[in-house]
């Protein structure tokens, strides 16, 4: 039987630093998103905009199987850090299910240093169990 | 002729070295990354203090007026000798320019500077109280800082009628308590252990309520110790304009060149960002141990005190509902908090010298030099890299930490004794 091989998917979330801003570094956070090893599509939307560091916040994390429809108890877990620096996030985070079908709520996030993060979520449902990286600039 | 040449030599390559240690002129331009992360460092992206759900008089007018009393009260210690003002003092942006700090005896910590702080979630060096009143309980009872207790507090509050008038109007009726006992704290030494167990269920909950109240009246004070606008914030605020390093006179050239290392090569930026030059997180980087001391376990110990500590955002004493204490709930516990220290902001810390949780270092050329060598840490690893700065760089990177120093944002009558108290001593 063939197996799928694990792919991984790294999103490049793109970066606007506003040139004419008296505000911080105002990131357009746009959503990332990642398919998993069996077609299925998860989307991370942070809910602080514009995304800037030092700050504790929340996103929503979306879980669809591949034809579109939301999927509901799947365990995701979510961890990052910065490569360069070799070292996590400076928080514990947490997924847990929302009342709303397929989205799930990614509590105690923050973002402690400029720079290139990256961001790792492990779906597991029924069996089947993926992880997927994004690629983040802060 | 011939014996010239090892001459010429010899000074082409002198002149080569002295220009490659001593000629470092500033970039000509920021890039707009630059320029934003430059921006995002001012004052002016200071967002509004976080409100402290834990403490529903932190922003009460009156809550800082008994804040500011007890602060500068030396009756709040054994010796009638030591108030918090003993250790952290005005004049020096609330430092205190030893290296440990002096309250009845030497303590194993350099005294933080209070500056700013109530922007920070976490407090003490490790990071071992989640909200500034339960820090501002603390060192009321350590031994060596005021070594009072819960129980003499609770009595001298109920016995000044000045204190009692002021904390009645913020907090409500004070509750009866035994007074003149003698000295009663769960955490002190064995005779004071003693006398808090003689004590019954409803007096010490009573002696704790104004212990916890006090606490929160001291933050409510340290609430208003904010920093002043320095030259490095208007330089900052005019990149609005331009991404010209020139755009305008606040900074010299030096200093210029000074923050392109800060932001860059030197990379200061990524633990020291944001408007208060602090990420609020904690670092091991590869800070000698205190002589004397074994190499401390840092935030790895103080999240665990944290979480235990029966004045945290869950206990009792808290105004906050337990889904309001996101910090303690999303506290990170792993090893990579083992000998991890709180970066302290850089906010007029040309004027707060020595440095370190220790005051290990005297100097900021010092601490410059430390971080371009990057030791191996004595516990765990040293996050910083060495940073091979060259000479010229690191009197830059120096000269631009005195751009960073202002009078503070906070009325002058905030930074001395209250002036009632003293009034009142006038007429005794």
């Amino acid at each position: 039987m063939k197996k799928p091989s694990p792919r991984r998917f790294a999103v490049v979330l793109n970066l606007l630093f506003l040139l004419l801003s008296s505000t911080p570094p105002a990131v357009a956070a746009e959503p990332l998103q990642a398919e998993l090893a069996n077609g299925w599509t998860i989307e991370l939307r942070s809910q602080l905009q514009p995304l800037v560091i030092n700050r504790l916040h929340s996103w929503q994390l979306i879980l669809r199987d591949s034809n579109g429809q939301p999927l509901n108890g799947a365990s995701i877990e979510v961890t990052g850090g910065m490569p360069d620096h070799d070292h996590g996030l400076p928080t514990a985070p947490l997924v847990s299910a929302t009342a709303e079908d397929g989205i799930y709520l990614l509590q105690g996030m923050r973002f402690h240093m400029p720079g290139y993060w990256q961001l790792r979520a492990v779906v597991e449902k029924d069996g089947f169990s993926d992880e997927v990286v994004f690629d983040l600039q802060l | 002729m011939k014996t010239l040449i090892p001459l010429i030599l010899l000074l082409a390559a002198g002149l080569g070295y002295a220009t490659y240690q001593f000629w470092a002129p500033p970039p000509g331009s920021w890039t707009a990354a630059e320029a934003a992360l430059i921006r995002s460092m001012s004052l002016s992206a200071l967002p509004p203090l976080p409100a402290d759900p834990s403490n529903r008089v932190a922003d009460d007018p009156l809550a800082a007026e008994l804040g500011h009393q007890l602060f500068f009260d030396e009756r709040l210690s054994s010796t009638g000798t030591v108030s918090c003002a003993t250790c952290h003092q005005p004049e020096h942006y609330f430092t205190d320019q030893l290296p440990l700090a002096v309250g009845k005896s030497l303590g194993p910590r350099h005294t933080p500077g209070l500056v700013g702080l109530s922007h920070s979630p976490w407090f003490y060096w490790d990071g071992r109280k989640d909200s500034q009143w339960a820090q501002a309980l603390a060192p009321l009872e350590a031994a060596h800082e005021h070594d009072f207790s819960r129980s003499e507090l609770a009595s001298l509050i109920s016995s000044d009628a000045g204190l009692t008038a002021l904390y009645e109007k913020v907090f409500g009726a004070l509750p009866e308590v035994p007074m003149n006992t003698a000295p009663a704290t769960p955490d002190g030494d064995a005779d004071k252990i003693a006398a808090w167990q003689a004590l019954d269920a409803e007096q010490q909950q009573a002696i704790n309520q104004i212990y916890a109240n006090a606490g929160k009246a001291l933050a409510a004070y340290q609430r208003k110790l904010q920093p002043g606008r320095s030259r490095f914030d208007d330089y900052a605020d005019a990149l609005d304009d331009s991404v010209d390093t020139r755009t305008n006179d606040s900074l010299t050239d030096t200093e210029i060149a000074g923050l392109a290392l800060f932001i860059g090569k030197a990379d200061c930026v990524s633990c020291h960002n944001g408007p208060l030059l602090s990420n609020h997180e904690f670092h091991n980087t590869g800070v000698l141990a205190v002589d004397g001391q074994l190499p401390p376990m840092g935030r790895y110990e103080g999240v665990r005190m944290a979480r235990q500590d029966s004045f945290n955002c869950l206990g009792p004493y808290s105004d906050a509902k337990p889904e309001q204490c996101l910090e303690l709930r999303f506290a990170l516990d792993s090893n990579e908090l083992v000998g991890a220290h709180k970066t302290p902001t850089l906010r007029n810390v040309s004027e707060t010298a020595p440095y370190m949780h220790g005051g290990q270092i005297a100097t900021m050329a010092e601490v410059i030099q430390h971080y371009n060598e990057a030791p191996v840490s004595m516990l765990s690893h040293n996050e910083a890299k060495p940073l091979g700065l060259r000479a010229a760089e690191l009197r830059q990177l120096e000269a631009f930490m005195h751009s960073l120093t202002a009078p503070l944002a906070t009325a002058p009558r905030w930074l001395q004794a209250p002036a009632s108290a003293q009034g009142e001593q006038a007429l005794e």
